[in-house]
């Protein structure tokens, strides 16, 4: 148990080294000090140093016998480590440190999703996770995905050095906001409360509570938050159209207004996910696992509305900061070929342990198939960008597309839809 | 193609002209890279359907979602179970016609590019590519030569590396029963890809009227990485169809101590399907056909008993292992015999069986126990619930009255909480002549909680003959062409991507040195590296 709790602190110091890197590339991003700079490198790499012992410590722990990444807090652990380790292997090699503000945040996102995470002991392996190639196929996978959304933020920067305007992303934040509140079932819209599903805890899972004699399930209501949500929502919905309403009619006090009303929402969903996080602390019978999909979108929306606002307010430094937009857009391009053949790795590995249990290699499970179809987005990337020669825009629109696609293979596919894979349950 | 990603190999020598006609005209419609990219996205959308409509569900469970008209258009589209639709496989034909005609249309270009690459660098030639670079170096041929020769060889590391990989390969494989597919993997991958790597390229020296031309064709093979990639995506189809054609799937369900050859038909091969078919068009139904059907029982050449089946469990109560003995009978004799768990099948000849799943049969067990006697020693004893036996050397009857798998109290009661062996319990009573010695409960995993058994000690083994074990059975002789054309489509990728091809030319007239380059991909990196060389040159 000791070494748990040394492991444990490790992942904590990482977790913080995670959240001052982050700090330090945002400032870096304003003032583009070189101090600041390798600060901010600096603590990256701390983190991941701290995160690298803690995941062996955690090895060590389960007895060499597995190594760390059998649940979902293991994995999202790995992922931080992997995108932060991609991203300094890309710094150490191109002048780029301006990137850091913008992937960092989402190392730090799964390092703090991984902390809200209930199941943090080790869990023994079930009988289909017993392979070796259980393990090549999850450390393939985590480094692919890392790479692919390293490559997301490259193409991002390219957009903004490219001068899309800054009101398309803001649209997209927007939208992504108002899909969140749209997924969290009718009953924030129309009554204002906001339910939850009833878990109960037995012999170390959480199990979904029913109403007594049916398959409907039974839920609680988090009393208080309903209202912030719906508030939220609202305006999400309001920053959506003076967003649609200003890329017609470019008229810059509208521009202003749709500023502020992204501001807003930030605020009150900041309010409203602070609540939460205590209402949940505060209910022994609802956990973050309850809803798992609208839990994630709403970090997920809220993150991205973060980014949106320190991308809005550092706009001029950071465009005059950024490297030659060609850079970027090679950066991405290198970043992808890296994590393609990875990712073929990952569906071979994944065929390869499938065919040892369960007898067929191919078997169209869901999470088998979306892992194909990020497959083929990136294979449409390389295509697109050697064969035809697109690159700038059009590339940089695909390399979004495929990172939206990773996420859901990464998160989505266990979470909305049933399949073998088991990770997201713990 | 454009010239900016990458340079194509110029064009020299008119293509034939395409020529008329229907097949012609098909056959350049699928030389189309935007045939390609319109494919991607289409079976991308379609794959997406697949995952988001249950697949292979129940009518029942699509009954509960769907309307009926719904369920109707559905079932006529065939998107209940999609990915085996005529229209999904129409997709995947296309997209290899459309990767075949690509590179039948390519590969020769690159092939006869590759064939006219001239190891002599003509007066003036040097124009032609983008790095190029002229000084005055005294006695110029010896040490360009020298350091030509560097560039030429494999580095270290490279060897060192691939050391590595195989000294790795080979722990792995040990570790974790060496076979076939590890070893493709594992070995041939990384001795495959050191064997490329020597197509590093040798130094090319020739002089011509005095004049030395000294010539680095490296990583050639880099150009030929898309069509390896190509060709190994054709071999995981072709390892597809074969499995398709002539594999079959099944189900076993073996009892604890049974022998059977039954096996359930969960997907029939093929290539009897399609016999099936020819042969209720041509109206001969031959009785003695061989052929097999899903959803159908058929026998296999041999047999296979399960001597036992186990599940156990970690302390939290989450399943382990799931583990069957199994023998293989072949004309009445033993073959083979081995304890299979999940990921660590049983393998007679190319069919293998999976552990995959378990139940109760519903016969009555038999209680496996090891007794000792106050002073003896531990022996084992099998009897039935109801059922007496003697411990040996003593005067000692005991009767098992009752056995529970999973026992638990509640509100005082004795409950079977579950079907799984997760706290076996068996009520158990022991007389000496009438004499009653103990009468209670003997609970294997808390021996404190047990009734006090008058110095007999009991060990318990198995509640053994009431489960059967669940055997997945595949057959499937395309597998090892699919993991082949996977190895290679690594191979391909890795070579495509990590690697360009890179030339380098030098002509050394007397002292004067005339140095031209080109590479195909990463040319900043490359720019560099000629850079490098000059200047070493220089000093």
């Amino acid at each position: 148990m000791q070494l748990h709790t040394l492991g444990q602190n490790f992942f904590n110091t990482g977790g913080i080294a995670y959240l001052i890197a982050t700090i330090c590339y945002v400032i870096y991003l304003g003032n583009r000090t070189k101090t600041i700079g390798n600060v901010a490198s600096g603590v990256t790499l701390l983190g991941v140093v701290a995160i690298t012992i803690g995941l062996i410590l955690r090895w060590v722990e389960a007895g060499l016998s597995h190594p760390p990444f059998t649940n979902l807090y293991e994995i999202l652990l790995f992922f931080a480590w992997g995108i932060a380790l991609v991203y300094l292997v890309v710094e150490f090699k191109y002048p780029i440190k301006i990137a850091g503000a913008f992937i960092m945040p989402i190392a730090l996102a799964a390092m703090g999703i991984a902390s809200l995470s209930p199941n943090k002991e080790i869990e023994p392996l079930v009988p289909a996770l017993q392979s070796a190639w259980l393990h090549f196929h999850v450390a393939c996978s985590t480094v692919a995905y890392a790479a692919f959304i390293v490559a997301f933020g490259f193409s991002i920067l390219y957009l903004m050095k490219d001068k899309v305007r800054l009101e398309v992303f803001g649209l997209s934040v927007a939208i992504i906001g108002w899909f969140s509140m749209i997924i969290t079932k009718t009953s924030i819209l129309t009554e204002g409360v906001f339910r939850m599903q009833q878990m109960v805890r037995e012999g170390g899972k959480l199990y979904p509570v029913y109403q007594p004699g049916t398959k409907i399930p039974a839920q609680i209501e988090i009393p208080g938050i309903g209202k912030f949500f719906l508030i939220t929502f609202g305006i999400y919905l309001l920053a959506m159209l003076l967003h649609i309403v200003f890329l017609s009619m470019k008229e810059r006090s509208i521009s202003r207004y749709a500023l502020w009303s992204l501001i807003v929402s930030f605020g009150v969903q900041s309010i409203a996910l602070l609540l939460f996080l205590l209402k949940i602390k505060e209910i022994p019978e609802v956990s973050l696992q309850s809803n798992p999909y609208e839990t994630t979108m709403f970090f997920i929306s809220w993150g991205a509305t973060l980014i949106y606002l320190i991308m809005h307010f550092t706009y001029r430094p950071l465009l005059e900061a950024l490297p030659d937009k060609k850079l970027l857009d090679k950066l991405s391009y290198k970043t992808i070929m890296v994590a393609f053949p990875l990712m073929t790795l990952v569906i071979i590995t994944g065929a390869i342990w499938a065919n040892y249990a369960w007898g067929t290699y191919w078997s169209w499970d869901p999470k088998e198939t979306w892992s194909l179809i990020t497959w083929l987005v990136y294979a449409l990337y390389l295509h697109a960008r050697i064969t035809i020669g697109w690159h700038g825009r059009r590339t940089a629109y695909i390399s979004i597309v495929g990172f939206a696609v990773v996420v859901f293979t990464f998160l989505g596919v266990n979470i909305v839809l049933s399949g073998l894979h088991s990770y997201a349950g713990g | 193609m454009t010239a900016k990603a990458t340079p194509s190999p110029p064009a020299s020598g008119k293509s034939p002209a395409p020529r008329k006609g229907i097949f012609h005209s098909i056959y350049y419609a699928f030389n189309s890279i935007r045939l390609t990219v319109f494919l991607f996205i289409i079976l991308g959308i379609v794959s997406i359907i697949g995952t988001i409509i249950e697949q292979g569900a129940s009518p029942e469970k699509y009954a509960q979602e769907y309307t009926e008209g719904t369920i109707r258009l559905f079932n006529a589209l065939g998107l209940f179970d999609m990915y085996h639709t005529f229209w999904f496989f129409t997709l995947l034909l296309l997209l290899l016609l459309n990767l075949t005609v690509c590179t039948l249309e390519r590969l020769p270009k690159v092939w006869r590019f590759a064939k006219r690459i001239k190891p002599i660098l003509e007066e003036g030639d040097e124009k032609k590519y983008p790095i190029r670079d002229d000084f005055e170096l005294p006695g110029g041929a010896e040490k360009v030569e020298a350091a030509f020769r560097k560039l030429a060889r494999l580095p270290y590391w490279m060897i060192l590396l691939d050391i590595a990989a195989v000294v790795l390969a080979i722990f792995f494989t040990r570790e974790y029963n060496f076979n076939f597919l590890e070893f493709v993997s594992f070995i041939i991958l990384p001795l495959g890809y050191v064997a490329l790597l020597n197509f590093r390229g040798k130094l090319i020296r020739t002089e011509k009227d005095g004049v030395v031309h000294l010539f680095v064709n490296q990583w050639l093979i880099s150009r030929f990485g898309v069509y390896i990639t190509h060709v190994s995506i054709l071999i995981i189809f072709l390892g597809a169809i074969a499995g398709n054609l002539f594999g079959f799937k099944g189900y076993m369900a073996v009892g604890e101590g049974e022998t059977t050859n039954r096996m359930y038909v969960r997907q029939a091969r093929m290539i009897d399907t399609l016999m099936d078919a020819l042969q209720s068009v041509s109206a001969k139904t031959t009785e003695d056909s061989h052929t097999s059907r899903s959803g159908e029982f058929t026998t296999l050449p041999f047999s296979i008993r399960c001597d036992d089946f186990n599940v156990s469990y970690y302390d939290t109560g989450l399943p382990k292992d799931y583990t069957s003995d199994l023998v293989v009978i072949e004309n009445g004799k033993e073959t083979m015999r081995k304890t299979i768990e999940v990921n660590d099948p049983l393998v007679v000849g190319k069919t293998y069986f999976y552990q995959s799943s378990y139940g109760r049969s519903g016969r009555p067990g038999v209680v496996v126990f090891k007794v000792q006697a106050p002073g003896g020693e531990f022996r084992t004893y099998r009897a039935p619930v109801r059922g007496t036996f003697h411990v040996d050397g003593t005067d000692t009857d005991i009767q098992i009255m009752s056995f529970v798998p999973d026992f638990t109290i509640t509100n005082g009661q004795v409950r079977q909480r579950s079907e799984e062996m997760i706290n076996p319990a068996i009520y158990i009573m022991g007389k000496k002549g009438d004499h009653l010695l103990f009468n209670g409960w003997f609970l294997p995993k808390y021996p404190e909680y047990s009734i006090d058994t008058a110095g007999y000690k009991f060990e318990f083994v198995d509640y053994w003959g009431s489960q059967y074990t669940g055997l997945q059975v595949a057959y499937d002789p395309g597998v090892e062409v699919v993991w082949i054309g996977c190895s290679l489509l690594v191979i391909g990728l890795m070579i495509s991507f990590f690697h360009s091809h890179q030339r380098i030319w030098a002509r050394i007239n007397g002292d004067h040195v005339v140095i031209a380059g080109s590479a195909h991909k990463n040319r900043m990196a490359f720019e560099k590296k000629i850079e490098d060389l000059v200047k070493l040159l220089r000093t």
